[in-house]
């Protein structure tokens, strides 16, 4: 078992379709694949059509002490999503000092998980330390927008954050391009060699509740998906 | 045959038959199902079976003659070709026979087969006996191993003097050649370079047996005309065996010579002055080039690109300024590219200069694959790398072997240069190469003297002690010639060039020079010298037809004792040496067209060297219609009516002359037959395929992506490009109407770039881009990702099929037949309108003829390029 998380520079560079487009393409590829919601705004499961904000998921259950993995929800055999819950703000809040006294919570979690799934993906949200800590990741990826606000804000957080992924990239831009290419220069080490291309079908795959490769197979970022899925095989089987 | 009882209405109709055709066949139909019950199953399973049957008849209108031709195809098929009768039954008498044939073969197969295994395993086998023989070798005192030496190679030069020399009568003849046919034919199957040499030892020594049996006892001294006539012929076989020869040697070792690595700081790295010499050639072909050289991965401020304009265009400065490369420019030209060069070299510092010419654009990856081996040889003063061209050649356009067969140049770059190499002896060939400043100096700037200072500057430079390297990697692409006869011009201006140099300054004297290097430098110029000998083997039968003269004195069995085994052994060798780089009689056919054209302009430099002057090579252009070059194949037209006339000569001898002539007629035909079918080669050559296209598509297959004016994207594999648009492949099909904006993104090492460009066509899954509004950066990138990326022309030969020689001869031999036919196609109304009975009545005479049950292939099924 792998366990991979995902989480944006800053909000709204695109993190959830990624996790949800990636893990399509790793069960693809013949994987059995669980994505965990790890953001309170729960909204995960959109990209699998199911409801927006499920009243009940891992969180909930954590907080009710109910057993938190009844809660997943099954796309397709070897396919599942585990939702977060509803949770009022003070609640998660009170959720994130749990799993900072309890840093093993989610490590055990995923021990228990080790048989039934070979990829377990969490969606980690942008402020909440406990949830960003807990799970035991062996592949953590940092998802940027190649744009300066991101370029401002990677600097402090290359230490924690060993990956990082490009997405919308879009060579028309000249921008862009400058960036990414003071990116490959300095942190040649740190950066995933596959760029996620700005496409229009992943905005639309959201807009019709599936991962961008089950909406449209034959785009552009579906191919750049499928090449990631490939590349953390890779990187998964050396990391085991 | 219809399926109806009287179709006269419909073959009336359908047909337009006569009415009196019509009636005919329809009474016999008629007639047929009346009393022949054609309704029944069997006849019915034979109709179905007609179009397999009769295939002549199954698309013909019919016509009157038509029963009878029924009638001779099913006497043919039930007599002579029974196919459904008793297929399985025939088959099985063919397996029979074959079987017999097998067993029969087997005898001699399997100890062939054993043994040719046993020769092909035979460096593995022994390599322990090797290595511990040459250990006791090595352990041996030098006094003691030159003794031996000298002493094996005097036993060795003794017996080769031998065999040589040793008159043989018919059955000792055939013995001896069979007997080294047999060890060359093993030695071909062993793997590695050595059986290589060993192959040429056995040529060298079966053509030398030849050359001097000739010398000795095939010349009529007592017959003026013997003599003279086989004097010529015996001058022009010398030297081919001359040439055969040096090239043995020049080729024997190629050198295959790696790049060197450059050091990790940058810092160490040369100056390079790129200099692009252009004199009269278009700003649309020079654009290409400059945008190419911008794109070399080299430090910024170590390589500077010069534009030598010795046209003094203005619209050629305007651009250099555009792109912010130096413009040099002179008042006068003399000296033509040579001249150019030095000029600029005047005002230039940089420690390397590259030189490419205006229409070959280099790849990205050029300065640091060829500069490496400057640091690490002080001495060297040049590495040249191959010209390779992404047009094809007139031979290629006009032959349809584009992509498929190696090309004319590809003998020279792929091996002769390499061969050259070995001995220090790579030469200069004018572009895509890389030259010391300091090493130009000393010779005192390139050759000025000749038409071909390319050549004359290399020769200079090894003459000073400079050495030379060659990089068998394409690392520029370029236009190949238009036309013929500008392919013609480039030739005669190099063959003239050569023969200047061989008389100016002979390789062969002078100082300065190994025997190796005289020796490829002499064959270089030599080769050029290929032009009266090729005529006299063109003509040479006809002096026996037409005018009775023995030119090889000696009975016709003997001959072909002697000729054979020295054309075989010579094939043999060299399609092992030069099979992936030329095919086997392939070279017959470049000679025979260049031949008429360059003997005249080398025998005048050969014998006044300072007459010629410089033509520049038109290159890139269009040809609008099929056409034939009159002018051009006017020789070969002449050549070909007088080997027609030595046939109808070969013919009356054979019925009026003496009995014991008729073998030495026979072999006078095939010769003239062979001749014939090459020079046919050769006017197939100059009938010039259309070529539309300003600018030429090269293949690909990479990897891209295209992005729609909406926003998606869709990844796609480019196909085809050219300077001017893309063709591409998109993973499914997209309804787009053309002159829709698409983006194309491409990938250059880890970077990309998008080229908005306009739908041009659009078919299933296929799209064309057109890029003609890019604006100027954005043609550089493009240039860059396309022609100018690293491994561009690496695959080129992966099109070659391997060398097979009895394959290739038959090829050629088909060629010949293809360029009578394609002359009669391009003959004047005129002569066609007479020729048009005859071949009327022929055709109406082969109607009748019975075809095999099943249709027949063309003689050439190849379609010629259109690209």
């Amino acid at each position: 078992m792998i366990a991979m998380s995902l989480r944006g520079v800053r909000g709204g560079v695109g993190t959830s379709s990624i996790l949800a487009a990636v893990g399509h393409a790793l069960h693809e590829l013949g994987q059995k694949v669980l994505l965990v919601d790890m953001c309170p705004e729960n909204s995960l499961g959109l990209h699998f059509n199911m409801d927006l904000a499920p009243r009940e998921g891992w969180a909930r259950a954590t907080l009710d002490q109910q057993p938190w993995h009844e809660h997943a929800w099954s796309v397709e055999p070897g396919l599942c999503v585990l939702p977060y819950g509803q949770l009022q703000p003070d609640e998660f809040i009170r959720l994130d000092g749990l799993l900072l006294e309890q840093p093993q919570l989610w490590s055990q979690r995923q021990a228990a998980l080790a048989d039934a799934f070979d990829w377990i993906l969490f969606d980690l949200p942008q402020r909440l330390p406990g949830h960003m800590a807990n799970p035991q990741c062996s592949i953590s990826i940092m998802v940027l927008n190649a744009d300066a606000a991101c370029h401002v804000l990677l600097q402090p957080q290359l230490a924690q954050t060993p990956l990082f992924l490009v997405n919308r990239f879009d060579a028309a831009s000249q921008l862009q391009r400058d960036l990414l290419l003071i990116w490959q220069h300095r942190y040649t080490q740190s950066l995933v060699p596959v760029n996620l291309h700005a496409d229009e079908a992943m905005g639309e795959a959201l807009a019709r509740s599936e991962p961008a490769g089950r909406y449209a197979p034959t785009s552009l970022i579906a191919l750049d998906v499928i090449s990631l899925a490939s590349w953390c095989l890779l990187r998964g089987r050396r990391a085991e | 045959m219809i399926a109806h009882w009287f179709p006269y209405t419909r073959l009336r109709r359908e047909q337009n038959c006569t009415r009196f055709t019509a009636f005919s066949l329809a009474l016999i139909q008629g007639l047929g199902w009346i009393f022949l019950r054609l309704e029944s199953p069997s006849w019915k399973a034979l109709r179905e079976q007609h179009r397999r049957l009769y295939p002549h008849l199954a698309e013909k209108r019919s016509s009157i003659g038509d029963p009878l031709r029924y009638v001779v195809q099913t006497l043919w098929l039930l007599l002579i070709r029974t196919p459904n009768l008793d297929q399985i039954g025939r088959q099985r008498f063919r397996q029979r026979l074959g079987g017999y044939l097998s067993a029969v073969l087997m005898i001699v197969q399997r100890p062939w087969n054993l043994l040719s295994n046993t020769f092909a395993d035979l460096p593995s086998t022994i390599r322990p006996q090797v290595s511990k023989g040459s250990h006791w070798w090595d352990s041996m005192r030098w006094p003691m191993r030159k003794v031996l030496y000298i002493a094996i190679g005097i036993l060795a030069l003794a017996l080769i003097v031998l065999c040589i020399t040793e008159p043989f009568g018919y059955l000792a003849q055939l013995v001896f050649v069979i007997l080294l046919w047999v060890l060359a034919m093993l030695v071909r199957r062993m793997p590695g370079r050595f059986p290589t040499l060993l192959l040429i030892v056995l040529s060298i020594i079966v053509s030398c047996r030849y050359l001097w049996w000739r010398y000795t006892s095939t010349l009529n001294w007592n017959d003026n005309l013997d003599l003279i006539c086989g004097l010529i012929l015996l001058i022009a076989e010398t030297y081919s065996w001359l040439i055969l020869l040096l090239g043995y040697v020049q080729t024997s070792w190629p050198l295959n010579r790696q790049p060197a690595q450059l050091p990790a700081d940058i810092n160490e790295w040369p100056v390079v002055d790129l200099l692009i010499p252009t004199y009269n050639e278009e700003l649309s072909v020079t654009r290409g080039t400059v945008y190419a050289a911008l794109g070399i991965d080299w430090p910024k401020d170590k390589l500077r690109i010069h534009l030598l304009d010795d046209g003094n265009r203005p619209s050629f400065k305007t651009f250099a300024d555009e792109v912010g490369i130096n413009y040099i420019a002179r008042t006068d030209n003399r000296h033509a590219k040579a001249g150019n060069l030095n000029h600029a070299l005047t005002l230039l510092d940089g420690e390397l200069v590259a030189i490419f010419d205006c229409d070959h654009m280099p790849a990205r990856s050029f300065l640091q694959l060829t500069v490496g081996w400057f640091l690490r040889d002080p001495t060297l003063a040049l590495v040249q790398t191959p010209h390779h061209f992404l047009s094809p050649d007139p031979f290629e356009r006009n032959l349809g072997t584009f992509r498929n067969r190696p090309n004319e140049g590809e003998l020279f770059y792929g091996l002769i240069q390499d061969g050259n190499d070995m001995w220090n002896a790579a030469f200069f060939c004018g572009s895509c190469a890389i030259v010391r400043r300091t090493a130009i100096d000393s010779i005192g700037g390139f050759a000025v003297e000749t038409v071909t200072e390319d050549a004359h500057t290399a020769l200079r430079l090894h003459r000073n002690g400079w050495t030379s390297a060659y990089l068998r990697i394409p690392q520029a692409a370029g236009l190949a010639t238009e036309s013929l006869s500008a392919h013609i011009g480039q030739r005669i201006r190099w063959a003239r060039g050569m023969v200047q140099i061989f008389r100016t300054d002979n390789p062969l004297l002078g100082k300065g020079l190994t025997i190796f290097q005289r020796i490829c430098y002499t064959n270089a110029m030599m080769h050029f010298l290929v032009g009266l000998p090729r005529l006299v083997f063109l003509t040479a039968p006809l002096a026996f037809l037409l005018f009775h003269a023995y030119i090889i004195y000696a009975p016709a069995v003997m001959i072909l004792l002697y000729v054979l085994p020295h054309m075989i052994h010579a094939s043999l060798t060299n399609s092992r040496m030069q099979g992936a780089y030329r095919q086997t009689f392939w070279g017959e056919v470049y000679e025979t067209v260049l031949a008429w054209y360059i003997a005249r302009p080398t025998t005048v430099a050969l014998f006044s060297p300072s007459r010629g002057k410089f033509n520049v090579t038109a290159k890139g252009g269009m040809m609008e219609e099929n056409q034939f070059d009159w002018q051009t194949a006017k020789p070969y037209l002449v050549l070909s009516v007088l080997n027609v006339v030595g046939l109808g000569f070969a013919i009356w001898r054979l019925f009026t002359g003496p009995k014991d002539e008729i073998f030495t007629v026979l072999v006078s035909v095939l010769w003239v037959v062979y001749n014939l079918l090459i020079i046919g080669a050769a006017v197939a050559v100059a009938a010039e395929v259309r070529q539309v296209r300003t600018t030429h598509r090269v293949l690909a297959r990479l990897p891209g992506a295209i992005k729609l004016a909406d926003g998606h994207s869709y990844p796609c594999e480019l196909v085809d490009y050219s300077d001017g648009g893309v063709g591409v492949q998109v993973s499914q099909a997209l309804q787009l109407p053309v002159g829709t904006q698409v983006s194309l993104i491409l990938q250059r090492g880890n970077r990309e770039f998008v080229f908005t460009g306009t739908l041009t066509r659009s078919s299933e899954r296929f799209i064309g881009l057109s890029f003609a509004q890019l604006p100027p950066e954005q043609k550089i990138e493009f240039v860059q990702c396309t022609f100018g990326r690293a491994d561009a022309w690496l695959d080129h030969n992966s099109g070659f099929e391997a060398d097979k020689p009895i394959q290739s001869l038959k090829e050629i031999l088909a060629l010949g037949v293809k360029g009578y036919y394609r002359l009669y196609e391009y003959l004047p109304t005129w002569i066609r309108v007479l020729a048009k009975p005859f071949l009327r009545i022929f055709q109406w005479l082969g109607s009748f003829l019975p075809r095999m049950p099943k249709a027949a292939t063309p003689l050439i099924s190849r379609p010629v390029s259109r690209s």
